[in-house]
């Protein structure tokens, strides 16, 4: 299973179906059933936005679980300006962040495991071919410095890398979640690839 | 600034391997049930607790709360109107004419030595002078000092100040 394929998407058009709207609205009065389905929804993109931030499955399972519940207790609140999937994204970034500011100099991977479909990516194939520089890698080496490189980065130069080029959101759905213009996404955007390029030249194909 | 620039093609597979790390088998099957249930525990929770109980007979205290967790405007207002009522009550504290400190104080505070003078039973009875009288003036205690002088005023018309006595002997 592939986490959160990235899906060519806008705002004005979710993936969700026309009957999200009565789900919110359903769950908003209480019905729990009609929540639970929106959480089945968005379950994978919202655990997957977590889990690429923090690089630990267990922060990430609990900060998936309390975005939810927080977005359940917050719904009467939700009017409706943004679609329901933007909203809830905030709530799970906003969350994280907060996590990560408490947790700064307690940074500790704890990295999922690769599924089979990896070896067989052809992308990744590429990189651990015979010209890329540092020939011995093999993807798990790749997985963990790909990740500290990641971790690197400030949360905001992350979350853009981790929305965009990981979870395959638009710039303008970027803006939207992280409340900024969409000069901003892309001008982070560029400064965090410069950055994660230069910290994993060694892993990275010459072009 | 094109974010497109074929230099970041590679960084861009590399990106990739991160979509292949996927939680352990099933692990998605039983997350929306553990959400659903520690909602359910903690609407339970809030309805038995004392919260519970508060917001049931104050609707509006829980929208104002839910108002200040999920708008940071309200949470920044509320702490500025805070600051505010705190910094006008310093002032106003501070301030030497304010109707507080007026209060607090005793409406007027006599002389020991002008009082005596000026009640006639000081004319009739000898009284102790000031330093003896005032024993208090020379003592840390504030309040007893700040008082002494109302509860002289209150026995205005008794002279309270001590006589001397002859008990010389009459021959025993």
């Amino acid at each position: 299973m592939i986490m959160a394929e990235p899906v060519a998407r806008n705002d004005s058009e979710p993936s969700a179906p026309a009957d999200e709207n009565v789900l919110v609205r359903r769950a908003r009065e209480g019905d729990l059933e009609a929540y639970d389905e929106l959480v089945q929804r968005y379950q994978e993109r919202i655990y997957a936005t977590v889990y690429h931030m923090t690089s630990n499955h267990e922060d990430a399972n609990d900060l998936a679980q309390e975005s939810f519940i927080k977005a359940f207790q917050a719904l009467k609140s939700f009017k409706g300006g943004s679609s329901f999937y933007t909203w809830l994204y905030r709530i799970a970034v906003n969350k994280t962040i907060n996590f990560l500011k408490q947790r700064k100099n307690r940074i500790h991977m704890s990295l999922n495991d690769l599924d089979f479909n990896a070896e067989h990516d052809p992308d990744l194939v590429a990189l651990i071919s015979d010209k890329t520089p540092r020939r011995d890698a093999d993807l798990t080496e790749l997985q963990e410095k790909l990740n500290a490189a990641l971790l690197k980065l400030s949360e905001p130069h992350r979350l853009v890398v981790v929305l965009h080029d990981v979870q395959g959101l638009s710039h303008d759905e970027i803006a939207k979640v992280m409340n900024c213009n969409i000069g901003t996404v892309r001008s982070r955007l560029f400064y965090a690839r410069q950055q994660l390029q230069a910290w994993l030249s060694d892993y990275l194909k010459p072009t | 600034m094109n974010e497109n620039q074929p230099n970041f093609e590679s960084l861009r597979r590399l990106l990739a391997l991160k979509r292949h790390e996927t939680p352990p088998p099933g692990y998605f099957n039983n997350f929306s049930s553990q959400v659903m249930a520690r909602i359910r525990a903690g609407e339970t929770e809030m309805a038995d607790g004392w919260s519970g109980r508060l917001f049931a007979s104050m609707p509006w205290l829980r929208s104002a709360l839910q108002a200040v967790e999920t708008r940071p405007v309200f949470a920044g207002g509320f702490a500025t109107a805070l600051c505010a009522l705190l910094l006008f009550g310093a002032v106003i504290a501070q301030r030497p004419d304010s109707a507080s400190t007026a209060f607090l104080q005793p409406a007027a505070t006599p002389d020991a030595t002008s009082f005596a003078s000026a009640t006639p039973a000081a004319q009739t009875a000898p009284v102790l002078p000031a330093n003896q009288f005032m024993v208090a003036d020379n003592s840390t205690n504030a309040m007893f000092s700040s008082f002494q002088p109302v509860a002289a005023a209150s026995f205005g018309q008794i002279p309270v100040g001590a006589q001397f006595v002859n008990y010389s002997g009459s021959g025993n």
